[in-house]
């Protein structure tokens, strides 16, 4: 499904806000460094986190523990590990539904701890659910969707401008005016989006949100992401699947609610292997992998594509 | 198949798309209509007023191509509770008011001819009830239910009170109603693949059915628990802080269809409550 | 020689009937299982799989059109009983119990097993999905974590030691490892007693490494039932169900395009591996 530019003409980058100074900073060379390393034109920081579920029970869980990240605008970010591993949770913190234990999450220079900013925060990171049914407040499509623009006040014109543009962007156009619940799990997955692309956010991140489709259905999530991602809409992607991390440019391994990988998806899945992380590989990186201890010459690869041309490579040098 | 599983077809409180009458009308109009419904169902209290009531209700049903059928089923897990007071008011009423006869006299139970009407017209009232709650619910989409009540709550919020809030919890809880029901279906089958006893003796096995009912409370209350922290996240997500600040997609106008409607439901009312004080029975 | 479990033909559902809510969720739904084999079911979603099982385990019965036969007994007379077990997806709608234990001996207490018995029984199922019975016997059931509800959940089904397992997505959203597990416990299943092994799923590459048979459920009929090497491989069927050919075949099939010369009925990554490697030394 490729859609036309017009659709994503709304994705602009907007110049930033930093808690620093509250100055805005056209470009990120000349921008001041933070005294944790990390550059304030990260679009997400997050530093030292630390989240405990029931922190003052006692039966209290640790999820995070410690994790520092820097997020520039409009990355394509995938986030792995195993269950508990405390990938929805960091998800959680991204937009202050969690509030750290410790340590600060700053998005776009807005602290998440900070009450008054959170409705500020909330318009800039948006997350879509693993079951689309418990995220519906409407019992029609259109009205669906225009939920998350209404909370943000404005006016009518605008309103009816971005439902049309969010139905139209996933397809949906046709069906605004069913009932969600009649939809198909393809469709409710794509409406689960499509509530949050009305949001115009900057930041899209998605809590294993394509577990429940079906192939085909999942393959045109990614394509949908892809064309968001190319027009610089950011990307962050909680996933099990090797190939929906392998899509990315970006991957990062939790275990025990800390970062152990944190690189580009191919050298991120040999480091988890050679970690022994179990997060599987892709089928056509793992190839290569058995291929090369045969004794073949061939580079690591990620996609199929690239596992042909890498095929090729090798055969001319026998 | 378990009775549990016949709350998959609960139809009170879910919108059935249509093109009727009562589907276009404003909600501000069929609420009021509904809070005066409820008005004069309590008001009347006669064998007449009742029956007027019951014939206006089933065609209105009719005209919103709503079936009466589908409506009372969704009072189907309730029906023995709702049997066993019935059954309880009809024996130890007492005698009532003076003009009333007694039928039978026998040491405790007492039924008389005031005892069995209360019996008659309370049915007849709950299924008023149940009818006006389907031609609202059935034909008006959370949305503009929830609109409608926070417009006829907004002089509420003046004085302080959360209006658009209540609006938005009664919309909510009727959306989730269906979702509970199919949930409690899928938990019943699944305990019943696990050896939980099947009912023999059908909804009316009052002492089982209540055991039964225990097993399936708590699974169905976990899952009613997660299924609601999502809801909230996803609300929260999308910046929903209650009604401050929020536009609408619609903004709904009053249109003379709105107007001839409600002085339809006003005439009406104003009949059956007029037969409800004539010496009619 | 392997006679059939399950045997269904011609099955229709209409879920609602009469009212307009009215759904038909199966239209013409035919399928024989061999006993002692892991067969997948798959289709899109709505196709009538969840359904199907519905009608496996007893809770719906065959009515006027179709049949369904368990073990030659037709299930529009009798029931499946305790042939029949059901994983769900969501572990949480078949738990109930307050404590592990109990909940996992719940179901072969009501067969009549007590004492020793039961408590050995309880244990082998709690080993055969890796809950350490000493750690997890008097555990709250609804404070486990996702994945330990999942194994609990398959434990309670398993300690009914039924004939036939029917696992519906009970994979699904699962991580490697829980995966791995349940393959685990199915190939064990098979192999050790026999039980015959019906896997609702829609991952491909799952179905390509476990199944012994596969069958295509497409808007309420079967469309295709046979050896996985057979049926996975048709992508244009594949594709009207919303399914694609497993990893390892697609892989083939680009490198067949790109000029090698490989057979592309590839089901694993072993397969493949040794397909590539003949195609770079032929």
């Amino acid at each position: 499904m490729q859609l036309p530019e017009q659709y994503f003409a709304w994705i602009v980058i907007r110049p930033r806000r930093y808690e620093t100074d509250g100055a805005l900073c056209p470009n990120a060379a000349s921008c001041p460094r933070s005294t944790r390393g990390f550059s304030v034109s990260d679009f997400i920081r997050i530093e030292n986190l630390h989240y405990t579920y029931g922190a003052d029970t006692d039966h209290a869980v640790v999820a995070l523990r410690g994790i520092d990240l820097s997020i520039a605008q409009g990355e394509y970010i995938a986030i792995m590990g195993h269950n508990g591993s405390g990938k929805s949770t960091l998800a959680r913190c991204l937009n202050g539904l969690l509030t750290p234990t410790q340590g600060t999450v700053y998005v776009d220079g807005l602290n998440t701890a900070d009450e008054q900013a959170l409705f500020d925060i909330r318009r800039r990171v948006s997350m879509v659910m693993q079951h689309p049914d418990n995220q519906f407040v409407s019992t029609v499509v259109e009205h669906e969707v225009a939920f998350g623009p209404e909370n943000l006040g404005l006016p009518r014109v605008e309103l009816v401008e971005r439902v049309d543009q969010a139905l139209e962007q996933t397809g949906l156009i046709n069906l605004r005016h069913r009932d969600p619940r009649t939809l198909s799990a393809g469709q409710k997955a794509r409406l689960a989006i499509a509530d949050m692309l009305a949001m115009r956010p900057e930041y899209l991140v998605l809590d294993e949100s394509t577990i429940l489709l079906d192939p085909l259905s999942r393959e045109s999530i990614h394509e949908l992401l892809a064309q968001l991602n190319a027009r610089s809409m950011g990307i962050i992607h909680i996933t099990h699947q090797v190939e929906e991390a392998a899509a990315a440019k970006r991957m990062i391994v939790l275990q025990q609610g800390q970062v152990l990988v944190d690189d580009a998806p191919l050298s991120a899945f040999a480091q988890a292997s050679e970690l022994g992380l179990g997060i599987g590989q892709p089928a056509p990186m793992a190839l290569a992998e058995r291929l090369r201890q045969r004794g073949l010459a061939i580079e690591l690869v990620l996609t199929t594509a690239n596992l042909i041309t890498a095929l090729q490579q090798a055969e001319a040098l026998l | 198949m378990a009775s549990f599983a016949s709350l998959r077809n609960i139809s009170i409180g879910q919108y059935h798309p249509g093109d009727t009458v009562f589907h276009l009308l404003d909600a501000r109009v069929k609420l009021s209509a509904f809070i005066l419904a409820l008005v004069v169902i309590v008001i009347a209290s006669s064998y007449s007023a009742n029956i007027l009531l019951l014939v206006l209700f089933l065609a209105a049903m009719y005209a919103a191509r709503l079936s009466p059928r589908e409506t009372l089923a969704s009072l189907g897990p309730a029906l023995p509770l709702i049997a066993m007071f019935a059954l309880l008011q009809l024996l130890f009423y007492g005698q009532g008011p003076a003009e009333s006869r007694i039928v039978l006299d026998w040491g405790p139970v007492i039924i008389s001819t005031a005892g069995i009407q209360l019996v008659v017209v309370s049915v007849m009232r709950l299924f008023s009830l149940l009818f006006a709650t389907a031609l609202l619910t059935n034909t008006t989409t959370v949305s503009a239910l929830t609109q409608g009540m926070e417009q006829l709550l907004s002089p509420l919020s003046r004085i302080g009170l959360p209006g658009h809030e209540l609006a938005m919890v009664g919309a909510i809880a009727l959306r989730f109603l269906p979702i509970l029901g199919e949930q409690m279906a899928v938990i019943s089958q699944a305990q019943m693949l696990r050896g939980v006893d099947e009912e023999s003796g059908g909804r009316w096995r009052i002492v089982q059915n209540a055991r039964r009912l225990a097993t399936l409370i708590v699974p169905l209350f976990v899952d009613a628990y997660r299924r609601s922290g999502e809801m909230t996240e996803a609300m929260l997500t999308r910046c929903y802080r209650g009604g401050r600040g929020r536009t609408h997609l619609y903004e709904p106008k009053l249109s003379s269809r709105d107007l001839t409607s409600s002085l339809v439901c006003l005439a009406f009312s104003g009949i059956v409550i007029w037969i409800a004080y004539s010496p009619l029975p | 020689m392997s006679q059939s479990a399950i045997q269904v033909s011609n099955l229709q559902h209409i879920y609602m009937p009469g009212t307009p809510e009215a759904f038909q969720a199966l239209y013409d739904a035919s399928l024989t299982v061999a006993q002692g084999s892991i067969t997948a079911l798959a289709g899109e979603s709505g196709a009538g799989k969840s359904t199907l099982a519905l009608y496996l385990c007893g809770l719906l019965r065959p009515t006027k059109v179709g049949q369904v036969r368990i073990f030659d007994r037709d299930m529009a007379q009798s029931s499946p009983g305790r042939d029949v077990g059901l994983v769900f997806q969501y572990p949480q709608q078949q738990l109930f119990e307050r404590y592990v234990g109990d909940d996992i001996a719940y179901g072969p207490r009501k067969m009549g097993l007590a004492d020793t018995t039961l408590t050995e029984r309880v244990g082998w199922a709690m080993e055969m999905v890796g809950l350490d019975f000493e750690a997890f016997v008097d555990r709250e059931t609804f404070s486990l974590s996702g994945g330990e509800m999942r194994r609990a959940a398959l434990a309670g089904v398993l300690a009914m030691q039924p004939h036939i397992l029917v696992l519906d997505e009970a994979t699904t959203g699962l991580d490697p490892a829980g995966q791995s597990l349940i393959h685990r416990v199915m190939r064990e299943l098979r192999d050790n007693l026999g039980t015959t092994v019906l896997l609702i799923s829609n991952d491909m590459d799952e179905i390509a490494e476990l199944a012994d048979a596969v069958v295509l459920l497409h808007q309420g009929r079967t469309i295709a039932e046979g050896a996985p090497r057979e049926v996975l491989a048709e992508e244009t069927r594949l594709n009207a169900c919303s399914l694609v050919r497993p990893t390892p075949m697609r892989i083939l099939a680009e490198a067949g395009r790109a000029g090698f010369t490989v057979s592309q009925s590839a089901l694993s990554l072993d397969e493949a591996e040794e397909e590539l490697w003949q195609a770079l030394h032929r």
